[in-house]
């Protein structure tokens, strides 16, 4: 339980650079309580989450390179669950809001671009360092 | 003896139609008369989603609303694309818990597993609305056909009056035929809106024809009917407002009182005799099973749970039947024309629809816009961290179009259907390719001002939009498994097949007003058979 709210603040951080909602923590652990009869967990993912969460590494860059078709990575599924609550939880009203303006946009998304390639190297560079799988 | 009435414990009805969906209420408009029954196991939801629109229950907070109290929406958090999005939320599942059928590759390993719908109104519960006339071009591209666009005209006609189609008349006018009395289009969102001036301005320069769609959905209100609000909720609730489903015609038919709507019924099995055929029924709430004796069977439980009646009826288990499937692609672009403008609020999905030119078989292009969706339905699609592309979202959202592409179906005769003799239903598809005019479609786009990435593309598995047909196909001479073209199975006088069991082959275009068409042509030839 404690390593679940741990991971939701961390995995919530690492996706919006702020501190997870109580409410967000609370249907997290929710999902994975009752969820977790019926998943299948794979080792040596479960091993990466926990090194992820201890050693604060770049859950978002990561979970680029270990994202894959069929099955999802257990990475993948745990920050796809904060994303798909965040969106739908009104404590996130910025979620859904939208740049306004053709030169806001073009700029938004010029500084995605360069956050996302940021990310893609220290994701790359701490897969090789701590041999996640 | 008068056309119902009951016989010592078993009911007798000159004409008993099976299922709810298109097929069955198609087929009841024509036979809408004392003596017609209307069977169906009738599923419903007990479930209503609170919120009219998806942005109040956003803002709301609603999450378990959303994602379901059994988290159902998440689904694909674990399996992306094994579920179509429309059959993922809570107040939607009632639509496919009909027979459970496997999806198997050309080596016999399972794909994903699928479900059909003993939903009231079948899976048109959730369907997409384009109802869409086959012309003689598409039935000469697909082949096999034993009858023409002029034998269905009359009948589209009459379905079209029935359901309200809206659109308007312009470049895919050749390629969507000539629906009469059309309803105003559907809105049109930023991105839509600037694909289509630029086409109407280069027209002549683009390989690509792109167009309104024609759509089941009411712009104005008719035959007082409310017209669609546009909530923005298509994949969390069924049967849309102003959205035409089977249940509209369900509701007619009773206010009419002809016929008797027999739901939470399901058909075991069925024999023909010389004059009549009786049918083994069971009550689903109390498990009671009851005779019914009628003059004509009319089978509309839709491709994969006909087929399977059909070959328990006649014991033939192990037998397999083609099986044809649109293998659908689908592709985000981006106009960057569009970036930073407001998210739209009020559309429909189904923006536009186009057709490459120059093909000899033409493949139909649709343009949604993902108004429904979740953005974190999308997010992992984008090749970016996903912090990154949340933050991409925020600025091409009303830029983004997904486009859909369904290809001719090719390959039915090699894709094979087969019922085992504990009535397990399994698809063995044939080899299934990526899209193969990509390049010439991109290019088209680009010219258009829209942008995207062959990468991008995905191909759902098999099945995954439920655009099934041809298991037991309309031949001129039939033999085992086949069809008469009045419906008749091969070795039938009494039992026919109304939905898309009998088609020959699948244009690339939807069939479902064309599955409506032909069952009630057959329905009409049933009326008049004289037995």
């Amino acid at each position: 339980m404690e390593n679940l709210e741990q991971e939701a603040n961390y995995f919530h951080y690492c996706l919006f650079r702020c501190p997870a909602p109580e409410r967000l923590i609370n249907l997290y652990v929710q999902f994975n309580g009752e969820h977790s009869q019926n998943s299948r967990f794979d080792l040596n993912e479960t091993r990466t989450i926990a090194t992820i969460v201890r050693m604060r590494l770049d859950a978002v860059g990561i979970e680029h390179w270990l994202r894959r078709q069929g099955l999802r990575h257990l990475l993948s599924r745990k920050l796809l669950l904060i994303m798909y609550i965040a969106e739908c939880d009104s404590m996130h009203p910025d979620f859904r809001v939208c740049v306004s303006g053709a030169v806001c946009g073009y700029m938004a998304v010029v500084s995605a671009l360069v956050t996302g390639v940021k990310h893609l190297v220290v994701g790359r560079i701490q897969i090789a360092l701590y041999a996640l799988l | 003896m008068s056309d119902e009435f009951k016989l010592h414990s078993m009911l007798y009805f000159k004409n008993v139609i099976v299922g709810s969906g298109p097929a069955g209420v198609a087929a009841a408009l024509i036979l809408d008369q004392p003596g017609t029954c209307l069977l169906d196991v009738g599923h419903r939801t007990d479930y209503e989603f609170p919120y009219r629109t998806l942005p109040e229950a956003l803002s709301n907070g609603a999450v378990r609303d959303i994602l379901g109290r059994n988290w159902e929406t998440l689904v694909n958090i674990s399996y992306p694309l094994n579920l179509h999005p429309k059959l993922r939320a809570q107040g939607v599942r009632h639509a496919f818990q009909g027979e459970v059928f496997e999806v198997l590759d050309q080596l016999g390993r399972l794909i994903v597993q699928g479900r059909g719908s003993f939903a009231l109104g079948g899976m048109a519960n959730v369907w997409g609305a384009q109802l869409l006339r086959y012309t003689d071009r598409d039935i000469a591209e697909a082949g096999r056909w034993l009858i023409g666009a002029a034998e269905l005209g009359p009948y589209y006609s009459l379905l079209e009056a029935h359901i309200g189609i809206s659109g308007v008349c312009d470049a895919m006018g050749p390629f969507l035929g000539d629906t009469e009395r059309l309803l105003p289009p559907v809105p049109m969102g930023d991105a839509a809106r600037h694909l289509l001036q630029v086409y109407n301005s280069n027209k002549t320069h683009i390989p690509l024809v792109i167009g309104r769609p024609r759509l089941a959905v009411l712009t104005q209100a008719f035959q007082g009917r409310m017209p669609c609000e546009y909530s923005g909720t298509e994949f969390l609730t069924p049967a849309q407002t102003g959205v035409y489903s089977p249940l509209v015609t369900l509701d007619v038919l009773k206010s009419h009182g002809n016929i008797t709507q027999m739901t939470q019924h399901k058909l075991l099995t069925y024999t023909e005799y010389a004059d009549h055929v009786d049918l083994e029924v069971e009550i689903l709430r109390t498990k009671e099973k009851i005779q019914i004796r009628t003059k004509h069977l009319l089978l509309g439980c839709g491709t994969i749970q006909t087929a399977k009646m059909v070959l328990l009826a006649n014991q033939q288990p192990n037998w397999s039947l083609p099986f044809l499937d649109h293998p659908p692609t689908l592709l985000p672009i981006f106009i960057p024309r569009c970036f930073g403008r407001s998210e739209p609020s009020r559309l429909y999905p189904v923006q536009l629809i186009g057709v490459l030119s120059g093909l000899i078989n033409r493949d139909m292009i649709s343009f949604y816009s993902p108004i429904g969706m979740l953005w974190s339905d999308l997010i992992p699609d984008i090749p970016l961290p996903l912090n990154a592309a949340r933050s991409i979202l925020s600025s091409m959202w009303s830029s983004l179009l997904v486009v859909q592409i369904w290809e001719s179906s090719t390959n039915g005769e090699r894709n094979r259907l087969t019922v085992d003799q504990q009535g397990k239903i399994s698809i063995k598809y044939s080899d299934i390719k990526p899209y193969s005019n990509m390049a010439k479609l991109l290019s088209s786009l680009r010219l258009l001002g829209g942008y995207s990435l062959a990468s991008l593309a995905s191909s759902p598995p098999p099945s995954w939009g439920f655009h099934h047909a041809g298991t037991l196909p309309m031949k001129a001479s039939p033999s085992l498994f086949e069809t008469h073209v009045d419906g008749r199975l091969w070795n039938s006088r009494r039992i026919r097949i109304i939905d898309g069991s009998v088609l020959p082959s699948l244009p690339a275009k939807n069939h479902s007003l064309t599955i409506m068409a032909n069952s009630a042509r057959i329905a009409d030839i049933t009326k008049s058979c004289g037995y």
